[in-house]
């Protein structure tokens, strides 16, 4: 295992160039380009005077672990080959951009690895994939707007920090696990959440709020069945919930912005502790069945659950608690509601003939 | 390192980041400074919450 350094400001690297490591920090040059289990550092040794681009190129590297500190000339990462980091992430509060859209993935059978992005977009999908790891959050992770956030193999602790990316999946059978704290996690793209292969994957949704957040085309929040905290409708996309899940809630923070719909998979029950998704004046939830026709079904055990200012189309609400819908519209196909007009002002009112 | 976690709170909403930074880079900067760079990334995160189009 050694130590590299990058040095001579702009560069590509790569599995073969030499012309820019060092084994100090502002060194000579000429050092092996750095293998799986080496460290790198990008540092104030890093440039040559000015503001520098590293692009990475064919073939990929794969290093242990990666620090970029102390810059004191900005910094870009380029390039659009993959790499791999086999070990923990750290990332400078300024002069660094990683406009790299390659994929990074997380690789390796290293424990206890950190990430801390520092501010930094990762402009490249990001793919947690390593069995018995572990990597935990240091910091909010914002992956661009096009980039996914992928569980392949290996367990992701976000720590509580927000988390931010088109869509974030997990697929196959190894050993993975996912948990969210308190986190926020933002989800922008048309299939932004997919947990739908369970096998050996433990999810813990914490106190976390999952927002779907994409406008005018629809999404899918494939929930494989499990047990959710918040998850939000946060866009104009109409969103498609699907599996059997179990929900802490379900809200609709989109509501003071436009009118939306959430449709709920039909001859499938989701169960709340709370459903507190609602419309405003003007701006109306609609919440219905993927089937006309055909019910979904809402179920909480107890209470009462008020939704207002929703249209409801082929839902099934039941479970012990009562449904109420307030200056709401019956659009049919419904079970277990009681729509009700909003109660009505109170005080004295003057008839003139 | 100096570890300075924040939230804010957006519609309800709470975003959660931290800033780390080196004991001469937290030497150097100013109150101001870390406010602007907390407030960047907060408003950073607000506008991905209405844009995402692919």
């Amino acid at each position: 295992m050694a130590d590299r350094y990058w040095v001579g400001g702009s560069g590509s690297w790569n599995s073969t160039n030499t012309g820019n490591w060092s084994a100090t920090s502002g060194g000579s040059s000429g050092a092996s380009a750095p293998v799986a289990g080496d460290d790198v550092f990008f540092d104030a040794g890093s440039d040559s005077g000015a503001g520098f681009t590293v692009t990475v190129t064919a073939t990929g590297p794969t290093v242990r672990n990666l620090t970029v500190s102390g810059l004191d000339q900005a910094m870009i990462l380029a390039g659009s080959t993959a790499f791999a980091v086999q070990g923990s992430i750290s990332l400078p509060a300024s002069n660094f951009t990683w406009s790299a859209t390659g994929a990074l993935n997380l690789t390796g059978s290293a424990s206890s690895r950190t990430i801390l992005p520092n501010g930094v977009t990762i402009n490249g999908l990001v793919n947690f994939n390593s069995a018995s790891s572990d990597w935990t959050l240091q910091g909010a992770l914002t992956l661009g707007s096009t980039r996914n956030f992928v569980l392949s193999n290996g367990a992701v602790n976000t720590a509580g920090y927000a988390v931010t990316c088109q869509n974030l999946s997990t697929s196959g059978t190894t050993t993975r696990s996912l948990t969210l704290g308190a986190s926020t996690v933002t989800c922008g793209g048309t299939a932004p959440w997919d947990l739908s292969a369970t096998t050996n994957l433990t999810f813990s949704a914490g106190t976390s709020n999952i927002i779907l957040s994409r406008n005018t085309n629809s999404k899918t929040f494939a929930g494989g069945g499990l047990t959710y905290n918040i998850v939000s409708q946060g866009g104009s996309g109409a969103l498609v919930i699907s599996g059997a899940n179990t929900f802490a809630d379900i809200q609709n923070p989109y509501k003071s912005t436009g009118a939306t719909t959430i449709n709920f998979t039909s001859g499938v029950t989701q169960t709340v502790s709370a459903f507190t998704a609602s419309g405003e004046a003007g701006r109306v939830l609609t919440i219905q069945s993927t089937v006309g026709g055909s019910a979904a079904t809402l179920s909480k055990a107890s209470g009462t659950v008020t939704v207002a200012h929703c249209t409801i189309k082929d839902l099934t609400a039941t479970g012990g608690a009562t449904w109420v819908a307030t200056d709401s519209v019956d659009g049919g196909g419904n079970t277990g509601w009681t729509f009700a007009s909003a109660a009505a002002p109170t005080g004295n009112f003057l008839m003139l003939f | 390192m100096i570890v300075i976690d924040f939230e804010r709170t957006h519609q309800g909403l709470q975003f959660r980041d931290s800033i780390r930074l080196s004991q001469a880079e937290f030497d150097a900067i100013t109150p101001e400074q870390i406010e602007a760079m907390q407030e960047a990334r907060f408003q950073s995160w607000v506008a991905s919450l209405s844009a995402s189009e692919e």
